[in-house]
């Protein structure tokens, strides 16, 4: 479904990617970890649209995205949830979530879309018309995913879900991350530091460090963790990047 | 079901009604208890409402300041002045008019929809090229703009009549006809805001990344607010000059600029609540400071203010504001009637309606 070869992409003079490959199959779960300053979310920035790459291409179900702008390609049906919990602070919850239709100009499905939604996060229903800048971190990070499954993507980018919330709400942000996999059958690509939470949750992993892959594998191939946190941590940074036979 | 319909209608309407009532009630009060001076001042702070509450339309909306709305007044207000000033004047001076411009007088409505319809067609093409410009560059094109329209005006001898006046427009423009169209103006801002194009302009506002995640195109919805604000703000340029009689380059200018930003800042930068309180508060605030300046006799002697004092005045009032209240008197958020509240449950008879509405 969605293929990118050689991608690299410098801020400046600072490179940010260098040559990353990766693909996500229809329907996958897949999580990319690595640390800060990987390039973890410049990578979903590109395919995004949000950063234009110096080379590489970064084709979804055979179309070239590169050199598209954000929103068409959002139009595509990809919805990316940037890092930060980017809600729009002086719009109510119920004008965030139907921005999106607004945009694609779809909004048959829009009522029906808010209501599923509203059941998997209850909390968004209770401050349903108050300003989203007055929720709570978890309830705002509900709002943003919530919001970008409105426009009924097929591939939805979430950048650091975790990122500064308690480990019970994270639980459910990715329990209710599966549960609409299933029920819509979303491919997840999902941008991560900790790689414990991603083991359960993903197919597949890629290790990214200093912009490059360092690893990739099936999930289920790296339970014991030890290669990821090599891989993670640098220990085989001299080496050739080290790849499990069984992604390939 | 439709009492849910109902509700939110007036949940939304209400509000915007009692601010009509209040303008109106304003306008009543001065316009026949007040001596004719009065009933100019209040025209005039009518026409700037409608001017302020154009700019809010963009600025309010987008977060993108524009010091460039004036000249869209500017070209709005010489529409007029072309379409409704004295034949015999205009083939004397303004010999470069296009013969429709110059042999005829227009009535005072052709003038004003011209102008208005006018100086949008400028924002439409001139948005298009610089909104695709981030914000502060946006802004610092529109001041550009301004001043390539003065420059225009101030030399266009045959069309313009150069910096001197275009005199003989018909002074037809009292407190009701400017109330009526400030109403107008309120009530179009209001609905721009509520609309699916004022969310999404104000979704890019708050957040521009993930506006466009959401396939917003900045660029369109703001030129659809830039369009709009231009139309209203030259409605108010149209008015202006067929309230004042003359036309002037100058008046288009630096000081109005001033005076028309300074007072969405002092009211309000973020809602249309903001703009109209703010032109009210400002005009109440200069029109104090040139009584100052004019002089209160105290016992024996006559105590006045250097002339100029209003501007200082005013420039430390909106800086105190940008100090304290950096979002305005109204703090940016639009009136709200108690009663009628913000209620937190309002969700459920919707979700109801739309069940039903699934079920039948």
């Amino acid at each position: 479904m969605l293929e990118v070869e050689d991608l690299a992409v410098s801020y400046g003079g600072t490179t940010a990617l260098a040559g990353v490959a990766i693909s996500v199959k229809e329907r996958e779960a897949v999580c990319v970890v690595g640390p800060n300053g990987a390039g973890k979310s410049t990578l979903l920035a590109a395919i995004a649209g949000g950063v234009p790459p110096k080379r590489g291409r970064i084709r979804f179900d055979g179309k070239e995205l590169v050199g598209m702008r954000a929103e068409n390609i959002a139009r595509l049906g990809i919805s990316l949830v940037p890092e930060g919990r980017h809600v729009f602070g002086t719009l109510t919850v119920e004008e965030n979530l139907f921005i999106g239709t607004y945009a694609t100009s779809d909004r048959r499905y829009a009522q029906s879309d808010a209501e599923q939604l509203l059941g998997y996060f209850p909390r968004l229903k209770e401050r349903w018309r108050q300003p989203a800048g007055r929720l709570s971190g978890g309830e705002q990070q509900m709002l943003v995913i919530a919001r970008a499954l409105m426009t009924r993507p097929r591939l939805v980018m979430v950048d650091e879900p975790s990122l500064g919330l308690a480990p019970k709400i994270v639980d459910t942000i990715y329990a209710t991350l599966l549960a609409l996999r299933a029920e819509r059958g979303l491919t997840l690509l999902v941008n991560e530091q900790s790689s414990d939470r991603m083991l359960k949750f993903s197919e597949r992993i890629y290790v990214l460090r200093n912009g490059r892959i360092l690893l990739h594998g099936n999930t289920a191939d790296l339970q014991d963790g030890e290669a990821i946190t090599r891989a993670y941590f640098g220990f085989d940074e001299h080496h050739a990047p080290a790849t499990s036979e069984a992604a390939a | 079901m439709t009492d849910t319909a109902q509700r939110r209608f007036l949940r939304a309407a209400l509000p915007v009604l009692a601010l009509l009532l209040g303008v109106t009630a304003i306008t009543a009060l001065v316009a026949l208890l007040g001596n004719d001076e009065m009933a100019l001042t209040v025209t005039e702070a009518l026409v700037r409402l409608i001017v302020v509450v154009g700019l809010s339309v963009f600025i309010g909306n987008s977060g993108v300041v524009s010091f460039g709305h004036i000249g869209f007044m500017c070209i709005a207000a010489y529409a007029a002045a072309w379409a409704t000033c004295n034949p015999m004047w205009k083939q004397l001076m303004l010999t470069g008019l296009p013969v429709f411009l110059q042999q005829a007088q227009y009535p005072f409505w052709v003038a004003v929809a011209g102008g208005a319809v006018l100086a949008a067609a400028v924002a439409l093409v001139f948005g298009a090229v610089i909104l695709r410009l981030s914000g502060i560059a946006a802004s610092i094109a529109t001041f550009a703009f301004l001043a390539i329209v003065n420059n225009v005006y101030s030399n266009w001898d045959s069309v313009t009549a150069g910096v001197s006046s275009i005199i003989g427009i018909p002074t037809v423009v009292g407190p009701w006809t400017a109330l009526a169209f400030a109403l107008g103006a309120i009530v179009l801002a209001f609905w721009f805001k509520g609309s699916r194009f004022g969310l999404m302009l104000r979704a890019t506002r708050d957040d521009p990344v993930a506006s466009r995640a959401s396939g917003v195109s900045i660029v369109r919805v703001r030129l659809a607010a830039f369009v709009l604000s231009a139309f209203i703000v030259g409605i108010g340029g149209t008015l202006y000059v067929q309230f004042l009689g003359v036309a002037t380059v100058d008046m288009f200018y630096l000081q109005l600029t001033f005076i028309t930003l300074a007072m969405l800042i002092i009211g309000g930068m973020g809602s249309v609540t903001g703009a109209i309180v703010g032109v009210f508060a400002v005009t109440v605030f200069v029109e104090f400071f040139r009584f100052l300046e004019s002089g209160v006799p105290m016992g024996d002697l006559v105590l006045a203010l250097p002339e100029g004092s209003q501007e200082i005045a005013l420039g430390i009032g909106m800086a105190l504001i940008l100090i304290f209240r950096p979002k305005g008197l109204t703090g940016s958020r639009e009136l709200k009637l108690p009663g009628l509240g913000s209620s937190r449950r309002a969700m459920a008879p919707a979700l109801t309606t739309t069940e039903a509405a699934a079920r039948s």
